[in-house]
């Protein structure tokens, strides 16, 4: 598919059968992480196609995928996904309509009452996001910072503080959940 | 709670945890139908001499 400018110059290169072949394991071995990822940070309606230009990004950019390329993987998608969310609030900001919440917290999905959902869900967005990175998308904390650009250090003094403060976060909730049940199950018991 | 505690219940409650994204075939034709731009350097600053109209006359 090679094609020339108006100039004389090549615009477009066919793909060499190696570049296939490179591109479509990377494709069949990532799939699932990247899409993982994003469904975490997305509604399910627009993840497909996030995770589609995520992959288109990675073969027109392929000589640039690093020999491990999962944390480079995540920071595109995530580049995706800021921008789908820029453009959304864009057309927002323009009059335009569109859906209400784009970036959807995807644990608002879990039931509502589960103290580690709601506890998750009490803290910074900055703190979210780096539990994510660390438990759920389950990156070592070198490629979490990359993929948050932040330097390893910054990482590290950022994900000891969001796992105290969920953890302080649970705890409080269960604590004020014990007197709520005791008030529920003494009226039984005094009239048993 | 105890944080190494409240981390593993935090990994429990994935939203994606029970997701098994398929691999998509057609998607992955799609993907690699599409052009991959040249990596040779263009050089932009400078128009073919029949892209820029007549010369001027010599004063």
């Amino acid at each position: 598919m090679s094609q020339l400018g108006p100039s004389g110059h090549l615009l477009y290169v066919t793909p060499s059968p190696a570049d296939a072949a490179r591109f479509e394991a990377l494709y069949r071995e990532h799939y699932a992480d990247v899409a993982r990822f994003v469904h975490r940070r997305t509604e399910p309606s627009a993840a497909e196609a996030a995770v589609a230009e995520t992959f288109a990004i990675a073969w027109r950019r392929l000589d640039d995928v690093p020999r491990r390329p999962l944390p480079w993987l995540f920071v595109v998608a995530r580049n995706v996904l800021r921008g789908e969310r820029r453009a959304a609030e864009r057309y927002r900001s323009s009059g335009g309509l569109t859906r209400e919440r784009a970036p959807v917290e995807a644990s608002e999905l879990v039931a509502e009452h589960d103290h580690e959902t709601r506890a998750f869900l009490s803290l910074a967005e900055p703190d979210r996001e780096t539990l994510r990175l660390v438990v759920w998308d389950g990156l070592g904390h070198r490629d979490a910072a990359h993929v948050a650009g932040a330097t390893l250090a910054t990482f590290t003094l950022r994900a000891s503080r969001a796992r105290r403060r969920f953890a302080a976060e649970l705890a409080r909730l269960e604590r004020a959940a014990v007197p709520a049940q005791r008030a529920t199950s003494q009226p039984q018991e005094a009239g048993a | 709670v105890n944080p190494d505690d409240a981390i593993r219940r935090l990994r429990e409650v994935d939203p994606v945890r029970d997701f098994e994204p398929v691999v998509d075939d057609g998607k992955l034709g799609w993907i690699m139908a599409r052009p991959r731009p040249s990596r040779v350097p263009q050089r932009r600053d400078r128009a073919p001499r029949d892209e820029v109209g007549p010369e001027l006359p010599e004063a």
